[in-house]
């Protein structure tokens, strides 16, 4: 490249490139400080910085918004610095998609209240699009509520959280049990109750599920993690995000 | 297509970077100016805060979209997806005008996120301004293409930066928003005459002027805008307007964000010379 450069004055045509060069790692490393901020906090500022141009190195931008640029972060950092970096990570990827994510009203908590029994098994349950579920090995959750300060990243037993959109666009935390989180997880992937059903009869006691279902939503809409419950409402004709 | 731009620009003179920093004074319409510049790409997002921001900040003023992202120069296809990711966001909030750069920002599908420079040469006009052509078709309105600053030239350039924007403008008929610290910063760069440049773009294409701050590293000034603008800037502004008479101006700090009282300075100066 330096070799089409036109020569002028002292800058040699390799000092003129190497501004853009610089220039390139600087402002994605910068995105990424700025998308990952505990993540930067608990890696230093060095390390944080290798880690980033790394990442720019396996990972080149393919989107036109910078915003998008971290989207595989939190799952490079699993494999290639530790497991626990991945866990944080992902905890603010989900924050940012709380910010800037779908648009959605959280279904009335009193919503299960206006079908019967018979009809459960029609119900099709959509999710609010910014409610990501995790599955955490490590302190992460306590390190990302604490900003990083005073506190060390460490492995700690397998254990769910769920992070969504509160008020003002603010990111909420909470742990979520297994049973809920193995009802909310399916339904995320299988919005028609009566395939989640069946599929969470294949892990758990058939006789359960009905119950661990009704804990799980009740629970979900108390919290505003629940977009719509319709019966077979067919989920083609809504927009995608 | 004519030379028309929204009426509302005529009267829209100066106008401020719409950035983190300023939106609580901006969604509240407390900051006295004619309009917001806004970084198109940091909205094109599906929902959240900063579409909630643009809605309130739009209930008090007229923006400007400013893109980063268009690719106008490079050799991949354009981005159908962001082209319709920008015009809904056009539909949403009826800017002023939209702006891109002259340069290229990607390639084999990799976005550099930076501003790079073409080689000036004939055939390159025709690439770019056909491309501009078909964006301005796609959106069914004229965009405003901006002069970069750089830090190289291409060795096998045949023509003057300036002979390549305006043949670009002509044969896409696209207006310009013509950056005088961008100007000032690639001068320096390559050795030209800023006045050489101003003098010769066409009064009627110029639509829009950037002013902003740089930094300088051994030889080379950079545009970085982390500064207020200059004195050599400022200069050139009066002479700009001289020469196209009142253009809508904007004031861009993209780092080292001061206090709104010292960006509103900057405004003030702005007045000053337009009275
Ligand atoms: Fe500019």
């Amino acid at each position: 490249m330096a070799g089409q450069v036109r020569s002028l004055g002292c800058t040699s045509p390799n000092d003129r490139l190497d501004v853009y060069r610089n220039a390139y790692f600087i402002r994605l490393e910068a995105a990424l400080a700025h998308d990952f901020p505990v993540t930067e906090k608990i890696l230093g500022k060095k390390n944080f910085a290798r880690c980033a141009a790394d990442y720019a190195l396996a990972n080149p931008s393919g989107s036109p918004s910078l915003r998008e640029f971290g989207h595989r972060f939190a799952n490079w950092l699993r494999a290639e610095e530790s497991p626990m970096l991945g866990d944080l990570a992902a905890i603010e990827w989900a924050a940012l998609n709380v910010f800037d994510g779908p648009d959605a009203n959280a279904a009335d908590a009193q919503r299960l209240h206006a079908f019967t029994p018979e009809e459960w098994p029609s119900l099709h349950i959509r999710l609010m699009p910014t409610l990501t579920l995790l599955t955490l090995g490590s302190n992460a959750d306590r390190v990302w509520l604490e900003k990083g300060e005073g506190i060390e990243l460490e492995a700690a037993p397998v254990h769910y959280i769920a992070i969504w959109r509160g008020e003002q666009y603010r990111p909420m935390l909470v742990g979520v049990d297994t049973d809920n989180h193995a009802v909310l997880d399916i339904i995320a992937r299988e919005p028609e109750l009566a395939v989640a059903s069946e599929r969470l009869a294949e892990e758990l006691d058939p006789a359960s599920v009905p119950r661990r279902i009704a804990t799980a939503l009740h629970r979900a809409l108390a919290h505003g993690w629940i977009a719509s419950i319709e019966i077979g409402h067919s989920f083609a004709d809504e927009p995608r995000y | 297509m004519s030379l028309a731009i929204n009426k509302e620009i005529v009267v829209a003179e100066i106008g401020l970077g719409l950035r983190p920093p300023v939106y609580a004074d901006a969604r509240s319409g407390e900051i006295p100016v004619d309009w917001l510049e806004l970084i198109t790409e940091n909205f094109m997002v599906p929902g959240g805060q900063p579409l909630a921001v643009l809605d309130d900040v739009r209930s008090h003023y007229p923006v400007a979209f400013h893109g980063v992202s268009m690719n106008l120069g490079g050799t991949d296809p354009l981005d159908e997806n962001y082209l319709k990711a920008l015009n809904d966001l056009v539909d949403r909030f009826e800017p002023l005008s939209l702006s891109d750069h002259l340069c290229w920002t990607r390639h084999g599908g990799h976005h550099l996120h930076d501003l790079l420079p073409l080689p000036y040469a004939e055939e390159v006009i025709v690439h770019v301004a056909d491309r501009i052509a078909q964006v301005q078709d796609t959106l069914g309105r004229q965009i405003l293409i901006e002069n970069l600053s750089s830090y190289a030239e291409f060795d096998w350039s045949s023509m003057k930066e300036w002979e390549f924007l305006i043949a670009v403008a002509e044969r896409a008929d696209c207006l310009l928003l013509l950056d005088l610290n961008n100007i000032v910063v690639s001068a320096h760069n390559h050795g030209f005459d800023p006045m050489t440049y101003l003098n010769a773009i066409p009064a009627e294409r110029v639509a829009q002027h950037h002013l902003a701050g740089h930094s300088t590293h051994s030889a080379l000034k950079i545009d970085t805008h982390d500064h207020p603008v200059s004195k050599d800037v400022w200069h050139l502004y009066d002479a700009a307007r001289t020469r196209y008479g009142p253009v809508p101006v904007c004031i861009e700090r993209d780092d080292n964000i001061p206090p709104l009282a010292e960006l509103l300075e900057e405004v003030e100066h702005v007045r000053q010379r337009a009275a």
